[in-house]
């Protein structure tokens, strides 16, 4: 069988989602206190190259991939990366997370406008529509920061997701949650239904913050993920506490040709117990 | 020590198995690079493990390169484990060049000669050419490849723990210390 077929077979069985995610850079405008990657204006870009995540993208899907997410760090920040976008949509769907603030920029926004009819997504990260609230974790200001380019780009027809990472003593606290997220995005223009409710992990600043979830590998999406360092295991995987990188969900330093990463998660894939994972399990962490 | 080693409680996912709470700096430092640990471990458990060549041989040959190489970290540790393997005394002795190697006779002469013209510094082909005659006399075939992969395997991980500046093990400080060697 050959490594494609296998893959094949996983996301089939729900073990992976098919999504491959590119960690274009570290750095960030913002210094979020639960960040995965300890981002901040300081970090060092750590970043992949236009070309390196053009060439994994082309390789996925030929391997079986059914979709790519561009996370960091900010991507925006990276002044080719709508360009990127707009060239990777036309192989595979892509999601971009971004905390939205350079969603304002016109060079941004051009390109945008040119992913309208292609498989883009914009997710932006919103932890609650209070903004005192929001800003607790994500920085003073930020908020209004988040939110001043989504009306812009609804109204242009730009796909907008939000997602808001928290954790919750109880489940009606929550549920509460969720409802006033709803509420908000309808108000601004958006479709309820692109929400995304992410557990907050207790990786990267998280740990020095004292924050969110511990959770074990076995848990987290098998998304196989790529950045500067190498493959991880999933996007959850390749954090940094206090400049170190954390390296437990590290499979490969090689991240091309993408056959060499993807081998190896496919073989974790086969030997863990995957009944300890199930769709419902890994539903936080998207 | 140049470059983190890896432990069991950072070990990456992928090379899990090769850690425990015992695990070595070499494995640790290796882990940096998962593919290459995974393709290494097996590779060097073939030449440094049991197979063909008798395990004192082994021994023989890795001391004895390590001392002439230079490397602390591969003389104090294999100083033990030849110990180990039942290399005497003074054996261990000439290896580290403190006395004669003129207590190698026979087989072991010539791979002690064949040790000499290929763990050097620069190697003389001519000399190689002459201790590989010599070798040949005494050895098949196939214990000549091994031995020679051995050499060149050990030269190699000379090179890295040198450069990494690997640390000896607690335990085999102890020991050498004990026994007069440090």
């Amino acid at each position: 069988m050959t490594i494609a077929a296998e893959f094949s077979s996983l996301i089939e069985s729900g073990q992976s989602s098919g999504r491959l995610w590119l960690y274009s850079n570290y750095n960030c405008n913002l210094s979020c206190r639960y960040c995965l990657t300890s981002s901040n204006p300081k970090s060092p870009v750590r970043g992949l190259s236009k070309e390196q995540m053009l060439e994994a993208v082309k390789q996925a899907s030929n391997l079986g991939f059914t979709s790519v997410g561009i996370t960091g760090g900010e991507p925006f920040l990276i002044s080719w990366m709508p360009e990127l976008i707009y060239e990777i949509a036309q192989i595979l769907p892509v999601i971009v997370l971004t905390n939205g603030t350079m969603l304002k920029r016109k060079e941004v926004r051009s390109h945008l406008l040119k992913c309208v009819d292609l498989p883009v997504q914009i997710q932006v990260s919103v932890d609650d529509p209070n903004p005192t609230i929001n800003d607790i974790n994500r920085g003073k200001g930020s908020f209004q920061r988040a939110i001043a380019g989504i009306p812009w780009l609804v109204e242009h027809g730009v796909s907008i997701r939000i997602s808001s990472t928290r954790i919750f003593e109880d489940s009606s606290t929550h549920q509460q949650h969720d409802e006033n997220m709803n509420a908000w995005m309808v108000h601004l223009g958006l479709n309820p239904d692109d929400y995304v409710s992410r557990t907050m992990v207790q990786r990267g600043q998280a740990v020095a913050n004292n924050l969110g979830a511990s959770v074990e590998w076995d848990m987290l999406p098998a998304d196989l993920t790529l950045t500067r360092m190498g493959a991880f295991y999933s996007p959850f995987g390749p954090t940094y506490v206090e400049g170190n990188l954390q390296t437990d969900m590290l499979l490969t330093r090689t991240i091309l040709p993408l056959d060499i990463p993807l081998r190896h998660l496919v073989d974790c894939l086969n030997t863990m117990d995957s009944s300890v994972r199930t769709p419902e399990s890994q539903s936080g962490f998207v | 020590m140049k470059i983190q080693a890896m432990t069991l409680e950072n070990a990456p996912l992928s090379v899990r198995s090769y850690f425990s709470d015992s695990t070595g700096p070499l494995v640790g430092t290796l882990a940096q690079v998962p593919e290459l640990l995974q393709r290494t471990m097996p590779f060097l458990g073939q030449q440094f493990g049991q197979s063909a060549l008798s395990m004192k041989h082994k021994e023989m040959i890795i001391l004895g390169v390590s001392v002439l190489q230079g490397c602390t970290y591969c003389t104090q540790t294999h100083t033990v484990l030849a110990h180990q393997e039942g290399l005497e005394l003074e054996e261990l002795e000439a290896l580290h060049g403190k006395i004669d190697s003129n207590i190698f006779l026979g087989k072991e002469r010539v791979l002690w000669e064949y040790i000499l013209a290929m763990g050097a510094d620069v190697v003389d082909s001519h000399r190689v050419s002459i201790a590989m005659d010599r070798l040949k006399e005494e050895w098949l075939d196939f214990e000549i490849v091994e031995i020679t992969m051995l050499i060149g395997t050990t030269v190699m991980l000379n090179r890295y723990c040198i450069a990494l500046e690997i640390p000896t093990s607690d335990v085999h400080i102890k020991w050498l210390k004990e026994q007069g060697w440090l």
